[in-house]
């Protein structure tokens, strides 16, 4: 006897990806999700954006991690609410955990939450967490043909940081190639270069997060007040 | 290794068919794959023969069919099927586009004995 059921296998966590982002839009809390490889700078990121914009927004973190607490023990150091999600070996976050560690956030204080995805180019990019933005992080040791071998993250992403452009001179990293694989796969995607090391392109970076605070938050709840 | 993750979705929802009709057990499942999912479809038969093991679906046959890519170009408003996963408009040029066929990842149907 066949039974047709016809339904989205990852129905529950888009559904709950979906409360998650309504519940932040009420708070107007902006949310970006930071995928990459492992070791391109994530955290470092989080620490640059810290630094800069923590007397002027509220800022919490939730890292993920297979193990360990380095990373939140890293971001508490500066003084943000960190929740630090370990999946014991899983490979992605998914929306349950977030929904989960949005839970032990005071989010009635936060304007913007920084959610550090597990180091992966591959499986996080299939589930949705509820972000308002994802970013995909590149660092120059990786090679400029990420993009190419990895096209529906950076697809999938509204901005691509270029880290570690400190490195130029000492790998093979070509920055047009680079950029006409990312606009190959995402005409609109905005590209940051950062270096986290020397600080050049960090005011790029954190001015880019502080427009998702005020404008992203903002317009997406007008655009549903007009409606 | 995220197949495990969906595999055991596939799962809750084959053993809640099989719970609604009597506790049948599951003789087969059949899910459409679109070819832009990154999903590796060896990789769910495995996760699937390991997760069900003692279940209600031990031993069912895990069946999957791919489902081609269609892409819109959202400059010129073409459609058409990506031969590459790095693809450009074949008309305009242009990059991107709006994906209309190959992010499915569905339950189609489930199999029981009778």
């Amino acid at each position: 006897m066949e039974i047709e059921v016809v339904q989205k296998i990852l129905k529950v966590n888009d559904e709950i990806a979906a409360g998650i982002r309504a519940c932040l839009e009420r708070a107007r809390v902006a949310a970006v999700n930071l995928i990459s490889a492992p070791g391109s700078g994530k955290t470092s990121l989080i620490e640059a954006a810290l630094a800069a914009l923590r007397d002027t927004h509220r800022i919490g973190v939730i890292e993920g991690d297979p193990d360990t607490t380095l990373d939140a023990e890293r971001v508490a150091k500066l003084g943000a609410p960190v929740v630090q999600i370990q999946t014991s070996g899983g490979c992605h976050l998914e929306a349950n955990l977030v929904h989960r560690a949005i839970d032990r956030l005071p989010l009635g204080e936060l304007d913007l939450l920084l959610i550090e995805n597990v180091g992966n180019l591959v499986c996080p990019v299939e589930f949705d967490l509820g972000e308002s933005d994802r970013v995909a992080v590149v660092s120059t040791p990786e090679g400029h043909d990420k993009p190419a071998k990895y096209p529906k993250l950076f697809r999938s992403a509204s901005t691509v940081v270029l880290n570690k452009i400190d490195l130029l001179p000492y790998v093979d990293f070509d920055e047009a190639i680079f950029e006409a694989y990312v606009r190959k796969t995402n005409p609109n995607a905005r590209i940051l270069r950062v270096s986290c090391k020397t600080g050049e392109g960090i005011n790029a970076w954190t001015q880019w997060l502080e427009s998702r605070c005020r404008t992203g938050v903002s317009q997406a709840i007008g655009v549903k007040d007009r409606a | 290794m995220h197949e495990f993750s969906i595999v055991t979705r596939i799962l809750e929802l084959a053993l809640d068919v099989s719970r609604q009709h009597g506790n049948l057990p599951v003789e087969r499942v059949t899910v459409e794959i679109g070819s832009l999912r990154q999903v590796a479809p060896d990789a769910l038969l495995f996760a699937f023969e390991a997760a069900s093991r003692g279940t209600n679906a031990e031993g069912a046959v895990f069946e999957w069919n791919e489902i081609p890519a269609k892409v819109l170009c959202e400059r010129c408003e073409a459609k058409f099927q990506p031969a590459e996963a790095l693809w450009l408009c074949p008309k305009c040029g242009a990059g991107g586009g709006r994906i209309i066929h190959g992010d499915e990842l569905i339950l189609k149907s489930v199999t029981l004995e009778e």
